[in-house]
């Protein structure tokens, strides 16, 4: 079976609700004299896969930082739920259950998985209900509980992150992500690092995850892990947005012309 | 359908002749552990045939003994490694310390003529705590804060804090320590445990709770190990920098006061071997240079190999400048070591990946 089997067959449209999860209207970025975004209006909804494609420059990351509250934005506004929000910090991002997977995976390389994972939310309790104590065995446990929910498969817990490949890394950022509550993942170029095989089980770990009612927004410029895995695709050029395709009704070669031509 | 599994490997060590899994564990000790528990085996065997008085009780106990300030120094010295930084300034701190202990002392038994000793040995205490705590604000601020690299900002400590040391002594030895202070920090003992040791057990058990049982030691570990990434993770990370260096220097003071304690007197001249010793036993003992790495146990077992080193040396009548290079040699070594462990551990992630 290949992975464009696995990955959601469903109607794209049927399986759309009318509320988005989250709704960009108009966002503008100018970097002095430079208006690397010149109004982006874009709704992700729940459950689905959007791929962001385009050239060089085209304001992906831009965009995707301003989402995610690591980039202030000079116009527009950003809609979770319906509801305006502020998204100045990745706390906001947070609270409103949008998480973002960093290119250097925000892991620290000398810690185990469960020590990653709950870094910065360790759990503690207290001994004689007094003395402070990491409860590392709950940690332990509800990482392999999580991992095992995500259908993860890493050889050894306890070992720490360096000894790990670039996929079982990204593994256990992406789950890293997965322990709060959160709705939709950002990425930007996640499988850029990576071999073919490596790309290809992160692509799996997402359609798995798509499954389980976690939106993506994913930028990639490797057209056949969009086509695989997207279930609509979205393609900037110049600061603008394109045009918004479902990856159903297109091609490879209309999305190359989009980016190319900028034009649908 | 598409293989999920994302690494399974066999143990192929299985049926390797006795000598290849010899080697194996050989291998994994020294990844866990680096060179530590080799050249401590190597060093007591050693000792023990080129100085049979080596393995005397009185030798193996005065021996314990001594090696309680080194430890205690070294873990201070431990927590600026484990930050991805370094604390020159551990000699000089333990000079500045030992000086403003002893005049508080005396000067509270001045100021206070009838005060029960008791009194001159708190205010002596705290005067040395509050200095140290001091020398590791200014440190972490320094670093964490003006962002100057830890290397510069500890050696101009070091310099600040022996000048300073030396201003406020005026050179010179502080006598008039109560005999009470040295009894208390030096020389009684309960069950027949002299009290250095009991304070070293005492740091070494709070030192392992703090750097494994709590939400601040796992920060000292992630501050070291990718400070961007604990960042990212919602952490302040100034504030915990700030606050390493200061129990860093608050530790070291502890160590200067069981030393000015076992001379009985204030010294701007005590502690001059400890940095090396203290960062010897530390890399010794894995702690990495690179941060996040290095368990204080290990830092305890490096502390007594220098211990074992300098006091075999001295059995030895192998003069003071040669054990300098003695020390100096294996700390290069211990670095050199360090950095091969580092990329053998690389390898391996690439082999197993
Ligand atoms: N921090 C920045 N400062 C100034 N200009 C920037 C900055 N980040 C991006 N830009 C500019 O904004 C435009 C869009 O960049 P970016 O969003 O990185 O594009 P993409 O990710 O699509 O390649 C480019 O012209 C780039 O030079
Ligand atoms: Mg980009």
């Amino acid at each position: 079976m290949t992975l464009a089997q696995i990955a959601p067959t469903t109607n794209v449209t049927a399986k759309l609700p009318h509320q988005p999860l989250l709704s960009a209207r108009g966002i503008e970025k100018n970097y002095g004299g430079n208006r690397a975004l010149k109004g982006v209006s874009l709704d992700i909804f729940p459950n689905e896969v959007v791929a962001l494609v385009g050239d060089n420059g085209a304001g992906k990351s831009t965009f995707v930082k301003i989402l995610s509250g690591a980039e202030t934005h000079d116009g527009g506004s950003i809609l979770v739920d319906g509801q305006k929000v502020q998204m100045s910090t990745p706390n906001d991002a947070h609270e409103n259950g949008i998480a973002t997977l960093y290119q250097d995976l925000g892991l620290v390389d000398c810690f185990n998985v469960p020590q990653n994972v709950f870094l910065g939310r360790e759990l503690t309790g207290r001994l004689g209900g007094a003395i402070p104590f990491l409860r590392h065995t709950e940690m332990r446990r509800r990482t392999a509980d999580l991992l095992k929910e995500l259908d993860i498969r890493l050889p050894d817990l306890a070992r720490p992150v360096s000894t790990m490949s670039g996929g079982q890394r990204q593994a256990v950022a992406i789950s890293r992500l997965l322990l709060g509550d959160v709705r939709l993942i950002i990425m930007d170029e996640p499988m850029a690092a990576l071999g073919v095989d490596e790309g290809q089980k992160v692509l799996d770990l997402i359609a798995r995850l798509s499954r389980k009612h976690i939106s993506f927004f994913i930028i990639s410029h490797n057209m056949e892990h969009v086509m695989t895995i997207a279930d609509r695709i979205a393609v900037f050029k110049n600061g603008n947005l394109v045009g918004v395709v479902r990856r159903e009704d297109t091609t490879r070669e209309e999305i190359t012309s989009m980016i190319v031509h900028g034009r649908t | 359908m598409v293989n999920t599994e994302i690494n399974s490997h066999a143990d192929p060590s299985a049926n390797r002749p006795i000598w290849a899994r010899t080697m194996r564990v050989l291998h994994d000790v020294f990844l866990a552990n680096g060179i530590l528990p080799f050249v401590l085996v190597a060093a007591i065997i050693f000792m023990g045939i080129a100085e049979p008085r080596f393995l005397s009780y009185d030798n193996l106990f005065n021996l314990g003994r001594h090696s309680t300030y080194l430890i205690i120094i070294s873990v201070g010295q431990m927590l600026a490694l484990l930050v991805r930084g370094i604390d020159m300034s551990v000699g000089s701190t333990v000079a500045l310390v030992s000086v403003t202990t002893a005049l508080a002392i005396t000067g509270t038994a001045q100021a206070i003529p009838d005060a029960p000793p008791g009194l001159a040995i708190v205010a002596g205490v705290a005067a040395g705590m509050l200095t140290g705590a001091v020398v590791g604000l200014i440190n972490g601020i320094g670093i964490a804060v003006l962002s100057v690299s830890p290397f510069i900002m500890t050696v101009g400590m070091m310099s600040i804090a022996t000048g300073v040391a030396l201003t406020l002594s005026g050179g010179m030895p502080v006598y008039g320590m109560p005999r009470e202070f040295g009894q208390i920090f030096s020389n009684a003992s309960l069950h027949g445990l002299p009290v250095p040791v009991l304070y070293c057990i005492a740091v070494l058990i709070l030192g392992y709770y703090m750097l494994n049982w709590t939400v601040l030691g796992r920060r000292i570990y992630s501050l070291g190990g990718n400070l961007n990434a604990t960042r990212l993770a919602g952490v302040n990370t100034t504030f915990f920098m700030v606050l390493t260096y200061v129990l860093c220097s608050v530790i070291v003071a502890f160590g200067a006061i069981l030393l000015t304690a076992r001379v009985n007197t204030g010294e701007a001249t005590l502690g001059t071997t400890l940095l090396m010793e203290s960062i010897t036993a530390c890399v010794i003992g894995g702690v990495s240079f690179f941060g996040g790495i290095g368990r204080i146990s290990n830092v305890f077992l490096g502390a007594i190999f220098v211990t074992i080193l300098t006091n075999g040396m001295n059995l030895l009548r192998i003069e003071s400048y040669v054990q300098q290079i003695v020390l100096g040699v294996f700390l290069i070594a211990a670095v050199v070591v360090d950095q091969i462990r580092v990329r053998m551990l690389r390898q391996e992630r690439i082999e197993t990946g």
